[in-house]
Formats: structure tokens, sequence, C-alpha cells
């Protein structure tokens, strides 16, 4: 019995497989993976986006074509805002946040080329790994899934935020909490998710529909960039020139471990709703710093932190089919996009996916796979030009870029509210970073601030307001713990930080 | 002969001109929006409810008219903010909106916008029945344990959020069965109330049919109840109607949630009539009936006087439940709105 469902399985991966193969599908997939890349690597156009835009389009399409169409702008997108964050020190999405850590030194470096090389082959083994696990291992992952309740959600996001926090300032983790938990407050404003009570609103329309998420990611990335940059006498160049786009077959085996280890992380995270890309970035990230023989090197230019990010962000795209396809929770909001896609084709994932499409899943892994080969072709070929562009002096590129980050700002939501959000995020960031605060954390606790107000209270509604009884829950145990332990670790570091500081401060007095 | 060819090569250049420029002219004028693309705002984000159940009646009527529909969203407190953003344009026919129809019930005495159905003409392709749900091995069997159950035991009752269709649905439902509130806990889409009711965070959910009709047919879920006016058929299991299993609940089929796309009431006449032709011609397509089966959505139709009446009864059903939930900033009251027992449509379409 079992030997048999396991053959039709066999069978209807391979008639996937055959279905998937012919010109008109391949050349869509190429296109479209080519124009995910070029959006993702536009600051403030994310992959979100661009399936938001092109959902229309692909309505027209016949359906297998559009499924194609939408994941290869998918896939193309995550990989493709590792450009920017390199080259630029602007990531392209969110999910590209934590690559800009060591790309952005290597590309100070000179070594901008090697950055987006091992980039791009970081995300492709992601992906394969993603894709591997979506064939395999669905039915097995979905059901731990399922074990995240509502107070498993709200600890995962507290998670996100302390972990990005720890990282991305080097010597003092509690710097890099208050923005984070500064995010979790700008996400409060608005009407309240679950009462629609006015938070924070000033008793302003505009506040009450709350703070988007791509103005102010642009803004304290972009617009404070820009600022920085512009307010050097002699900006900072990318030295030398772009000759190395792929790395040497002993640097690829040497990330090897990296890429394996950061993709795992990358399908878990992303087949537990709600979490995303970004959250995957960040901590591959965290456990490739820890478990790296380089982890004091993370942060000042490895390319084992770009691959650990970049692997993780794309196997993202495979976890997150997992809950899709099985329950019709989308696991990322890109993916809630490709959800909303093929339900306009009238196809209906969840409990009857198998009965109604049986080879749909295959059908999506073939799409992603050959996406994912293209993804790698055309974005080393494409690398070389990209890196060239975004090298020219930051004096002349960086006025180019302001106009097209704020019609990133922009287009997500046609309201002009959303500059003037992207205008203040920019001068907050601006300041910040004066002040030595991280950019990242702030982000992330934008992205993650909605999901983790409305799980704790979701959680409290169904413990009739009581901490008690989330306490026992086994995965809570497990977050709660690392949590624990990343707060006592930093605040250890920034007391060791603050005391050096002052130890230093009152030498040069005594010596003054 | 040489002369006579250039004079000829002249006047076929002029009759191209003309044909081509003519036809131009003709066809702007042709055109129902000879001006450009005429967009429509969805209040809410991307791949929700609200834009799945209205971009595919909008292509639909896009192939009728022959012109382009732009579809964009702009997602904020509950779609108050795009309404306000419509109302701030022009009223010239290029300017549209959808929501949902309990939403914008609410905008007025959530204090979220002043707009109300009065400002629009609206047309609503599907109308979605909410479920009453409990986990296929629930000892909860019929509507009947539901209500005893939840009046005597603690339950957790899950729903996608106050104030939306279920919720006013179910509350509706508990004040006729004399059945207390009971312990929500909001679930943020009713996708996620029954994947938490399946995954056992929940005892019993009340969702849109539409969002666990799956789990349903696959047999993981059961459906007590359905807030249709008969009868639900879902394969081979027919789920009861709640007209049938509860007394005096004939008006609760009439509060299911709608998703109607809206114009300005002063739009110019000829482009809300042509919009008329359009949706009656799309409701007819295999396509939005396929679309409406997988996604159990009832194919309702409203517009015109009947889309006015709707909307009507709608608000007297979700602003006084909100304002009862305490949820409301403002009385409905305050507005003239009336209960549901005084609606009386001959009152009210007189604005």
């Amino acid at each position: 019995m079992m030997f048999d469902s396991f053959l039709q399985q066999v069978n209807l991966f391979f008639h996937a497989f055959t279905a998937q193969l012919y010109l008109t599908n391949i050349l869509i997939i190429a296109f479209a993976t080519l124009m995910g890349i070029i959006i993702g690597a536009i600051p403030g156009l994310t992959a979100t986006m661009a399936l938001a835009l092109l959902i229309n389009l692909s309505y027209g399409m016949q359906f297998d074509l559009a499924i194609s169409f939408l994941l290869g702008v998918y896939v193309g997108a995550i990989m493709g805002g590792c450009y920017s964050a390199i080259m630029i020190n602007i990531p392209g999405t969110p999910a590209a946040a934590a690559t800009a850590l060591d790309g952005f030194p290597l590309a100070k470096r000179g070594e901008g080329g090697l950055a987006i090389g091992a980039g791009v082959i970081a995300s492709f083994v992601g992906m394969l790994i993603s894709i591997a696990c979506l064939i395999f291992i669905t039915p097995f992952i979905y059901k731990i899934a399922l074990k995240f309740g509502q107070w498993e959600y709200f600890l995962l996001a507290v998670f996100g935020v302390m972990i990005c926090g720890n990282l991305s300032t080097g010597k003092d983790p509690v710097k890099g909490w208050v923005v984070g938990f500064l995010g979790f407050f700008t996400a409060m404003i608005g009407l309240d998710k679950v009462y629609a009570y006015p938070r924070f609103t000033l008793g302003l329309l505009q506040l009450k529909g709350g703070i988007s998420l791509i103005p102010a990611l642009i803004g304290v990335f972009g617009i404070s960039e820009i600022l920085i940059v512009l307010e050097e006498e002699i900006p900072y160049k990318i030295l030398g020139k772009i000759t190395k786009i792929i790395p040497s077959w002993k640097t690829i085996y040497s990330l090897i471990p990296t890429a394996i280890r950061s993709g795992i992380i990358g399908v878990g995270i992303g087949a537990v709703p709600g979490a995303g890309e970004d959250v995957a970035a960040w901590v591959a990230y965290d456990v490739g710093k820890r478990s790296s023989k380089q982890g004091e090197k993370f942060g000042t230019g490895c390319l084992e932190g770009v691959a650990a990010a970049e692997t993780a962000n794309n196997a993202c795209i495979g976890g997150a089919m997992i809950p899709l396809l099985t329950l019709a929770i989308p696991g990322s909001p890109p993916a809630a996009m490709f959800l909303a896609a093929i339900w306009l084709h009238g196809v209906q994932p969840g409990p009857m996916l198998p009965i109604e499409h049986p080879g749909f899943l295959y059908e999506v892994a073939i799409s992603l796979l050959i996406a994912t080969f293209f993804m790698l072709i055309l974005g080393l070929i494409i690398a070389k030009p990209i890196a060239s562009i975004l090298k020219i002096r930051r004096e002349i590129l960086m006025p180019i870029v302001l106009p097209l980050t704020v019609i990133g700002a922009y287009a997500g939501g046609v309201r002009i509210f959303d500059i003037k959000v992207t205008f203040f995020f920019g001068i907050l960031g601006y300041i910040l970073r004066k002040l030595d605060y991280p950019m990242a954390p702030l982000v992330l606790g934008i992205i993650l601030g909605p999901l983790a107000d409305i799980s704790f209270r979701q959680a409290l509604m169904q413990s009739r307001g009581s901490l008690i009884p989330l306490l026992g829950r086994p995965v809570g145990i497990v977050l709660l713990v690392a949590i624990a332990w990343i707060a006592y670790s930093g605040f250890r570091r920034t007391i060791e930080y603050t005391r050096k500081h002052t130890q230093k401060d009152t030498g040069m007095i005594q010596e003054g | 002969m040489r002369k006579l060819n250039k004079y000829i090569f002249l006047l076929l250049i002029c009759v191209i001109i003309l044909l081509v420029g003519g036809h131009n002219i003709l066809a702007q004028s042709e055109k129902l929006w000879p001006k450009g693309a005429p967009v429509v705002t969805v209040g809410f984000g991307a791949g929700g409810g609200t834009d799945t159940a209205v971009r595919p009646i909008l292509a639909k009527m896009e192939e009728y008219l022959g012109e382009t529909i732009n579809v964009v969203n702009m997602d904020g407190a509950s779609s108050a903010v795009a309404a306000e953003h419509v109302l701030s344009l022009a009223a010239d026919g290029y300017n549209m909106f959808a929501t949902g129809s309990g939403p914008l019930s609410g905008f007025r005495v959530m204090g979220t916008s002043d707009s109300s159905w009065r400002d629009w003409v609206s047309w609503h392709p599907f109308n979605g029945p909410a479920a009453l749900l409990v986990k296929d091995d629930s000892p909860i069997k019929t509507f009947d344990e539901a209500m005893n159950a939840i009046k005597d035991e603690d339950l957790n009752f899950g729903i996608s959020g106050f104030g939306v269709g279920p919720h006013v649905l179910v509350e509706a439902i508990f004040q006729i069965a004399g059945v207390p509130s009971p312990n929500y806990v909001t679930a943020g889409s009713c996708r996620n109330a029954a994947v938490s009711l399946y995954a056992g965070e929940v005892d019993i959910a009340m969702c849109t049919f539409s969002s666990a009709v799956d789990f349903v047919k696959a047999g993981q879920l059961r459906a007590l109840v359905v807030t249709t006016a008969e009868p639900y058929p879902v394969d081979s299991i027919i789920i009861p109607s709640i007209t049938e299993l509860l007394e005096g609940s004939e008006n609760v089929p009439l509060l299911s949630e709608t998703w109607p796309v809206l114009i300005r009431r002063e739009a110019p006449q000829n482009i809300i009539d042509k919009l008329n032709e359009a949706f009656i011609w799309a409701l007819e397509q295999p396509e939005i009936k396929e679309f409406a089966e997988t996604k159990a959505l009832n194919i309702v139709g409203y517009y015109g006087e009947e889309a006015d009446k709707f909307l009507s009864f709608s608000e007297a059903g979700y602003s006084w439940a909100l304002y009862d939930s305490g949820l409301a900033e403002k009385s409905p009251e305050g507005f003239g709105i009336p209960k549901l027992a005084d609606w009386d449509w001959e009152k009210e379409k007189n604005f």
C-alpha cells in the first residue's frame, strides 16, 4: 500500500517534470526571474510589491504559465536584494538587510564582485535545499508548524528582534535592542488590530492607517545613507576594478557547511507562518556567527556572513510554500501574494489540494527549480554590469538613487503621506546612525511588531489573561530560554564595553 | 505622370491620417473613460478577502467594456483611508473604491470616516455566508449542543476579528438563542481562525464558510450550521441552514458580508449605466460561477436600489453590533441609524 502510494508520487513528480519542460514555460521563467532580480535590486521595490503589481498580468495567462511567472519573480527578487545591499549599503528588499553587514565592508575593500558572486551561489544552494525539503518532507514540517500557537509566534517575534539587535551592533547590543523596540513602537501606531482602537494617532486619519513598512525601510536605509554620503566632503569610494565574481573552488568548498546549516534554518523559519525571509536571514547569520571558526570576523567583511544570510533568505521561499500548500496560510508576505494569485486561478490550497490537484506541489517545485537555475546563471551574468553601475562615484550615484527610492516608497500605497514618512524616517535614521545606533533592528521591529502585538494579545485571550498556562508550552520554553540567553550574553557584552569605555575616558582625564 | 503620382501619394497619406486619426478620435469618443484608465482603490491589502473577491469580477467587466480598469491596494483603518482618498478625488467616474460591506457599515460609528453607503453607488457580486465549526473529533455534534456548551462550559471561541461578518452574525444568533457572548479569541483572518480550530487552539469557531470549506470537505472540521436561507450542500454533506434550526433567525442570512465595488453617487450616469451592464454580463460568465463555487461564495448580484437596500440593512446590523460590543466610538443613534428591529427601507431610502 505504502509502496503504491510512493510510486504514485514518483509518477506525479515525473509527470510534472515533463509537463513543465517546454519552451514557452522556460522562457517565461527566465524572463520573470530576470525581472525579479532587477526589481529586487532597486531599493524600495520588494518581492511583495512586484507580485502585487503582476497578479493582474498573470490573471490573463494560462494557469501553469502564471504560476511559473510569479515564482520566477519571487525567486529573483529575494536574491536581487543583495546587489544594492552589498554595493551601496541599502538593501533592495528587507530580506537583504543582514547581507549588508558583511557585503558592504567587502565592497568597500574592492571585493564587491566576489561578495555578489558568493551571495548568488549561496541563494542557489538555499533554493536547492528548500526545494528538496518541499518535495520530501512537507507533511512532517507542517505538522510541526501547527505546534506554533499565538504564544510561540509572539516569542518568535521577540527572538527575531533580540537576535538582530545583538548582531547589528558588534559591541553594544543594548543599542540594537533599543532601536528594535523603537520599531515595535512604530508598528503599534494606528488602529489596533483587535479592537480597532486608535493608538498614537494624534487624531490624524493617515496615522490611523499605521506606518507602512516600505516607506520606513527606505527612509532608514536609503535616505539616511544618502544624507551621510552627501555630507562627506570626500565620499567613500568603492576600490578597484570589479574583476572577480565567482569565488574560487576552495572558497566555495569552505562555505558549504554554512550554506547547508543556513538553508535548513531558512526552510524551518519559512515553514512557520508570519516570520518570513528577513527573520530567516538574521537567525542564520546569528547561528553562523556563533558556530563558525571565523565568528569574530562576521561584520567586518566576511564571505561566510554573506553566504549565511543569502542562503537562508532564499531557502525561506521553499519553506514558505509548505504551510501555503498544506494549510493555505502563507509563510511570508510575498507568499501571501502568490496565494492570492493561485486563488484567482481557482486553485484552493489546503487539505484538499492533494485530492483536487495532486500534481500541484510538484509543479510548484519544478517551476522553482527552473527559476533557481536561471537565478544562478542570470545573477552571475549581470553581477558585473550591476556592480560596475553601483560603483560609480557616490556623489553622482546617490542623487540618482534618491528619486528612485522615493518612487519606491510611493508606489506601494500611492499615498503622499508615505513620502513624508520616508523623509521622517530618513532623518531619524540619520540621527540614530550619528549616535551609533544600528538601523536593521528598527526595520525588523516594524516588520515583527504587528505579529508580536497581536499574537501576545491573542495568547492572553486564550488563557483568559493569565501568563501561567502559556509558560508550560514546550516550543515556548525553548524560545524563552533562547531569548533569556541572548539577553544575558548581550547585557554582559554591553557592560564590558561600557566599563572599557569608562576606563578609557577616566584614563584620558587623569592623563589630561 | 510623376506629378500625378506625387498627388496620389499625398492623398493616400491624407486618407491614412484621416482614417487613423478619425478612428482614434472615434474610438476615444466611444470609450467610457476617454481620458485614461479608471482606478479601483481596494481598501485592503493585495491577496486579502476583499482583493481576491473583487479582482475576478473586475477582470470580467474589463472584458465586456473592452477597456482596462486598474486596481491598486491602499490598506489602512479597515479601508477608511482608501475611502477618504477616493472621496478626495473628483467624482468624474474615474475613481472607484472596493471594500467589505461590514467595514463600510462601521465607518461612522468607528469614527474612521464620515462616509456611508449614501455616498456611493455599489455593485456586489458575491456574499460570503459564515459557518459555525468544530473539529471532527469534538464532542459537540449539533447546533443545539454547541449553544448549550457555550452556555454551560468555558469555551474559547475563534473569530477573525471583532465587528466583521462572522462576529456580527454569531452575535445576532446568540441574541436570538439567548446565549451569552463566549470568550472570543481573534485570529486576524477567518482562515487563521479555521487553522486555530484545526490545531486545537480554540474549541469552536465562526468563520466565513469560504475560508474553511476545504477543511470540511476533507473531514477535518465539521460545519454545524451555515448562515444561508437554505441548507448548503458540500459534496455529499448537507449543512443545515440557521433559519431551519433557530426560530426568529430569518433576517440573519441578510447580514452575510459582501465585497462591493463602489463609485461616487455624483459620477456621470452613463458610466454607472455601462457598469451595470458590464456587471450583469460578468456574473453570467462561467469563470465567475466557477470561482464562486470553489470559494463557497454565493452569487448575489446586488446593484442599483437592491444594493442600497442591502447596505442600509447591513449598516443597521453592523453598527449596532459594534456599539453593543463596546467597540464603536460613537452611537449609531447619533447618525439616525435604526436598530435592525426598527429598520424600514421605505423610511431609509429617502436620504
